[in-house]
């Protein structure tokens, strides 16, 4: 017999505030601004000040389109705080995170033979690492599910840049094609989701309200 | 007439049948998972209309299990409902009464 569980319900509704496209078209920006972003320190253009920004600029129109679009549509809901032990999952992920950073930082200060990242910057194989767990734990717990593809991608994009040669050829930036294509491909999903989202939750529901008996 | 066939026809009759209808437990399965929620939402995700909804709501006020709060949001009415400690409790009990009786009888 399947049993109702709380929290597979909780988890399925944060999954369907997540349907209406916008944080996919969020994530996508972001991604896009990334590439934009690289392609213009590669070929040494100066970088537009909006770029180091976008992702406030980004953040109001879909925070906006959350209030306007989601919740009048959808209806509103408060879910409950975070959980304690969901709590402490993500305060180990981060504790571990930034413990890692840190003797990584200093791995490289100190020039430790068979630790050294080289300089500052934590390695590659680190970085996906890292960027493949806290995004797709981050997506898991929360039901975010293209928070765990942001993360695979933005994991992958520099060894598949390497991969497919566009990273040796040296006379065009990789990001275009490897955070570029991702980015415009997962906000055009989130355009079709809001599309769906809007004909699945239609402006006649607007003024439907409790009548008391 | 054993025991167990007893506890079973008393795991029945004891069922709290304000919470034993398919549309309340699953306003109750919802109302459950979250802080609150206002009308439109519960009407979008049980797929009850107004009038229906409207109803199962003012039993489950009656009973003390849901608290209902009417408020205004950018000049439009809206209806804020939450469970209350008490549904909260009955609908637990609710669910492990019914877990007892699906697997007293396999």
């Amino acid at each position: 017999m399947e049993t109702i569980q709380p929290k597979k319900i909780e988890k399925r509704l944060i999954y369907l505030q997540s349907r209406d496209g916008i944080l996919d078209m969020f994530f996508g920006g972001m991604l896009m601004a990334a590439a934009l972003n690289d392609t213009f320190t590669f070929y040494e253009w100066p970088v537009p000040w909006y770029i180091r920004f976008l992702i406030i600029i980004l953040m109001i129109p879909a925070v906006l389109a959350k209030i306007i679009i989601t919740v009048p549509r959808m209806g509103y809901v408060k879910m409950k705080p975070v959980s304690g032990g969901r709590k402490q999952t993500l305060m180990i992920l981060t504790g571990t995170a930034v413990i890692l950073t840190l003797l990584i930082i200093l791995f490289s200060i100190l020039k430790v033979p068979w630790l050294n990242a080289g300089n500052y910057a934590p390695g590659p194989i680190y970085e996906m690492i890292f960027l493949v767990l806290v995004f797709g734990i981050i997506g898991w717990l929360m039901g975010l599910y293209t928070l765990i593809a942001v993360g695979i991608i933005l994991a992958f994009a520099w060894p598949v840049s390497t991969m497919i040669g566009l990273d040796s050829i040296g006379n065009m930036p990789a990001d275009p094609f490897t955070l570029g294509i991702p980015g415009l491909i997962i906000t055009l999903i989130g355009i079709i989701e809001l599309i769906r989202f809007m004909k699945r939750y239609p402006r006649q529901n607007l003024n439907a309200n409790y009548e008391q008996e | 007439m054993s025991k167990n066939e007893n506890d079973l026809i008393r795991l029945i009759i004891e069922t709290d049948k304000v919470i034993h209808e398919p549309a309340r437990v699953v306003i109750l399965s919802l109302l459950n998972a979250v802080e609150c929620a206002d009308f439109v939402f519960l009407m979008n995700q049980t797929g009850l209309t107004q009038g229906n909804l409207s109803s199962h709501l003012s039993k489950l006020e009656t009973a003390g299990y849901i608290e209902i709060e009417k408020t205004f949001h950018q000049k439009r009415p809206r209806t804020i409902i939450r469970i209350s400690p008490n549904g909260r409790e009955a609908f637990k009990a609710y669910l492990k009464s019914m877990k007892g009786f699906y697997n007293s009888i396999g």
